[in-house]
């Protein structure tokens, strides 16, 4: 179509709409796209010319790569435990008849998506600390004599970030749920199918897309989130993205630090990739 | 093209809209005259919204003028044309109340706050919904929420109205209502109105001329009398009303005309135009036409075997097998009491010889 | 019979399953509340006594107030700008011509997927040529970059729900193109892009990784003062700070409900 035809009264011509998505193509151009594509060729170099060394550095030591495992590692189990958690959650969200308790709960859901990643985590901190709540709760309980140290294991890390990412897990499920057209169940059981059947061969299918949805979010969050496993993790149970900042701030290793950021970039790429090819990123985002 | 008995206050000139390879509208020309009601019938995909959203310009046609009180105003933006809309789904602005509804285009227009207030008054006096002026349209019903889409479109007097296929979403009796209403409001307001529906009996009650659409053409233009007994074709034939076809080629034409029909069968009526033996013809003929006449009646036509009897309240439909693949359909009025049969009785049918019309395709 | 009582024992299970997930949910990001009002120096879960103090502080002390300012400015010209630059996105999106539409989409999306970390660290370079580090404009320009996602997907949601004939019927009874985004279009899609501007202040609001990053040494915003007081020397005023976080998210879903009602009432949602 030529550039100053519309397709019809309510539309924008193609140079009206490059007026209006201007802006935004040119902030995130300059400000978002060139720098992560820099970080490409500049992690390829070392002191002004080609290298390999940062990513041979980052391959060879087996430290690193067993933190890259790891957070795919920690990922999945947060990813997995948020989906078999999350899901019976927006499964009775989405059913529930009274409207006082539906909103009750949705308020249950989306209080922790609108408060401060930093103030759950820290709540988790003064949870699991030894003189924590959990800590205190056994002691005075008599089950252990020892305050267990929670804190700075990759237990804590998996817990608070699954308390942390179930929310985007459970609003796309929710929302899918919540539309499916009830007729459709209906039908089933009319048909013959058990409850249970119903469910598996009806219901579940048609749910796919908000669990692509909050699957793909949660998996490609926990990858690269770096606020719960700082305040949870330590030193000990470093991630990628821990690493990254010990690169940077501790340790001045801005050029490796890039090689590793690219890693993790390109990891990311990968799984919206598969996603795309599973699940259909189109169907994702139009909801 | 049809010349109206008055100066034609719209004029659609070799119309033309294609979208990509698909002709939407193709080489269409018709004069309206000023207070005419005119219905633009057709089946769905015919054109007839297209045409309409032409007028109204939100389509731009492909080729051709329209013209309206002597202007062109194919270049006209909407909002300039001064022509009322009423669209298939209300299109009631959710946020406005009734009033700020039917005010808005005043309120376009920068009408003085006294003279809205009355032209809104009486706009809704006219659809006979006083008082509901606070009212969201969420709290109107299907058939109150048209008739605020009626009083909007009318309210600032506009020279042309346009209706797309406003009742379609009304059940039965209140869409018959409605027509009469509708109809009413012409009758008094005597304005023009351009009406676009694929309900050929919602056309034949209101309309003063009628233009049969599809696939983009003009099939017939004509007044619903002319149109009913004397279709050009047999689209319009089967399109409006309920049409038998006799089709087939001639056999013998001596008194009467004999037809050799599709699986052999012969069927032979009175038919004073001479045709050639041989030649392929082609003829429809209305079921209420047809009546029941004595078995050895030689003013008779055909004879045949009830197949089916359905009542339909005031009329009886009666399906007549006259050969092994042939069915002639026939309504008789159920007042004629003890005129009625029954299903597998033998029967003479017979018609007169002007209810018969010849199609050329 | 057996087969209504199986029945009962799932739903059972399953709402027992759920309220302790609610719970879960729940109680950790609250817990800040109680302990705020500690008296002691330290965290202490319970909390011991009963003081105002650490609150006090909070509003008093600049050390807390100064940047809760300075977040809530850069929260606030976010959001205008995201919501600005966001909208005229989304027209372009789902009523324009645009090449590679699909692509584009997803690229303007893309923020959301990338992390953080990452992102802050490409960006640096970047910020650090223009002389945008610690300044309120680079701020704005990078909590942008990650806000305007969220109200590309609300008001592009917002925007194919749209009966585009109300629109047609505007300009027909008399409203240019412009009257007709004025009074018809923008007042129907407002709840969304009121919606969305929500996100973009809390997110803002919230954000600590790209303010680690790219704030530089002279300013502060909010959760990095509390995030460097977690780090050295925890005292009860980050729960009082953390309260204050939970109350505007409490006040955020309020205002997110009465939203979605108005929606309903006149007819836009089911």
């Amino acid at each position: 179509m030529k550039l100053f035809e519309r397709e019809s009264i309510n539309h924008y011509s193609m140079l009206q709409s490059l007026l209006l998505a201007g802006p935004l193509l040119l902030l995130l151009g300059i400000f978002y796209l060139y720098p992560l594509l820099s970080l490409f060729p500049e992690s390829l170099m070392k002191e002004g010319h080609f290298s390999w060394e940062h990513y041979q550095h980052f391959f060879r030591e087996p430290l690193y790569p067993f933190i890259l495992l790891r957070t795919i590692r920690i990922a999945v189990y947060v990813t997995v435990i948020c989906f078999l958690l999350g899901y019976p959650v927006a499964y009775f969200l989405a059913n529930i008849r009274r409207q006082q308790l539906a909103t009750l709960l949705m308020i249950c859901v989306l209080l922790p998506f609108f408060t401060s990643i930093l103030v759950r985590s820290y709540a988790w901190i003064v949870i699991f600390q030894t003189k924590g709540l959990i800590n205190n709760l056994l002691i005075s309980l008599g089950l252990i004599e020892n305050p267990l140290s929670i804190l700075y294991t990759e237990t804590a890390v998996i817990i608070g970030m699954v308390h942390i990412m179930m929310p985007f897990m459970i609003l796309p499920i929710y929302s899918v749920l919540k539309n499916l057209d009830r007729n459709l169940l209906r039908a089933a059981r009319n048909l013959g199918a058990s409850a249970a059947k119903a469910f598996i061969k009806v219901t579940f299918p048609l749910s796919l897309p908000g669990v692509g949805a909050g699957v793909m979010f949660t998996f490609i969050l926990s990858l690269g989130f770096f606020i719960t496993p700082a305040l949870l993790g330590g030193p000990k149970t470093l991630m990628i993205s821990t690493l990254i900042e010990q690169q940077i701030n501790r340790l001045l290793n801005w050029d490796f630090a890039g090689a590793i950021s690219v890693v993790l970039l390109l990891t990311t790429i990968v799984v919206v990739a598969i996603f795309d090819k599973i699940v259909g990123l189109d169907k994702i985002y139009k909801e | 093209m049809q010349a109206p008995t008055k100066d034609p206050i719209l004029r659609l000139i070799n119309l033309e809209k294609t979208f990509g390879d698909v002709v939407a509208v193709a080489d269409v020309s018709l004069d309206i005259g000023d207070g005419e009601f005119l219905t633009l019938l057709g089946p769905s995909g015919s054109g007839k919204t297209t045409i309409l959203n032409m007028i109204a310009g939100f389509e731009f046609p492909t080729s051709g003028d329209v013209i309206l009180q002597g202007q062109s105003i194919n270049a006209l933006l909407p909002e300039k044309r001064n022509i009322g809309l009423v669209f298939q789904n209300y299109a009631l602005f959710p946020h406005m109340t009734v009033f700020e509804n039917i005010a808005f285009p005043l309120k376009m227009r920068k009408f003085p706050k006294e003279d809205i207030q009355r032209k809104v008054k009486q706009a809704l006096e006219l659809v006979q919904l006083s008082g509901y002026e606070t009212r969201f349209p969420k709290q109107l019903s299907g058939g109150q929420q048209q008739r605020i889409a009626v009083a909007r479109a009318l309210v600032f007097d506009a020279p042309l109205l346009l209706f797309d296929e406003p009742l379609g979403a009304l059940d039965k009796k209140l869409r018959e209502h409605m027509q009469l209403e509708l109809k009413e409001i012409h009758t008094q307001l005597k304005r023009t109105m351009i009406y676009v529906t694929h309900d050929q009996e919602e056309a034949l009650v209101m309309s003063d001329r009628i233009v049969v659409m599809n696939h983009g053409r003009f099939e017939q233009v004509g007044n619903p009398d002319e149109l009913y007994e004397k279709p050009a074709n047999s689209f319009v034939a089967s399109f409006i009303g309920e049409s038998n076809f006799i089709e087939g080629t001639v056999a013998a034409h001596d008194q009467r005309l004999t037809i050799e029909i599709e699986g052999g069968e012969t069927i032979s009526f009175k038919w004073s135009e001479r045709i050639q033996k041989g030649e392929a013809v082609k003829f429809c003929l209305r079921p209420e036409k047809i009546f029941f006449v004595a078995d050895d009646d030689p003013g008779g036509s055909v004879h045949g075997v009830i197949r089916d009897v359905i009542y339909v309240g005031e009329t009886k439909r009666y399906a007549i097998d006259v050969g092994r693949s042939k069915t002639i359909f026939m309504r008789q009025m159920s007042t004629r009491i003890g005129q009625g049969r029954q299903k597998g009785e033998k029967v003479h049918i017979g018609w007169h010889e002007e209810s018969l019309r010849r199609l050329s395709e | 019979m057996n087969y209504e009582k199986n029945l009962s024992i799932g739903k059972v299970l399953l709402g027992i399953l759920t309220t302790s997930i609610f719970v879960f949910l729940v109680i950790p990001t609250i817990l800040a509340v109680p302990m705020s009002f500690t008296e002691t120096r330290y965290l202490a879960f319970p909390p011991e006594g009963f003081s105002m103090q650490w609150h006090q502080q909070f509003f008093t002390d600049r050390r807390w107030i100064e940047p809760t300012i300075f977040s809530l400015k850069l929260a606030s010209i976010t959001t205008v700008v995201c919501l600005v630059i966001g909208t005229m996105a989304s027209l372009a999106l789902v009523r324009g011509v645009l090449p590679g539409k699909r692509v584009l989409h997803l690229f303007f999306l893309s923020p959301m997927m990338v992390p953080l970390i990452v992102t802050a660290f490409a960006v640096y370079g970047m910020f650090a040529n223009f002389r945008l580090i610690g300044t309120l404009t680079g701020m704005v320009v990078a909590h942008t970059i990650i806000g305007v996602p969220y109200a590309i997907l609300v008001i592009t949601a917002n925007l194919y729900r749209f009966d585009t004939t109300l629109e047609l019927a505007a300009r027909n009874l008399g409203a240019s193109a412009f009257k007709t985004f004025m009074h018809v279009t923008f007042p129907l899609i407002k709840p969304g892009i009121i919606a969305a501007g929500v996100f973009c202040f809390i997110e803002s609001l919230d954000e600590l990784v790209l303010v680690l990053f790219l704030i530089g040494t002279t300013k502060l915003t909010l959760p990095l003062r509390m995030f460097s007081e977690i780090e050295f020397r925890i005292t009860p005023t980050v729960a009082a700070a953390s309260t204050v976080f939970i109350i505007a998210a409490i006040g955020t879903i309020i205002a997110l409900s009465f939203i979605e009602r108005k929606e309903k009432k006149i007819g836009l949602k089911e």
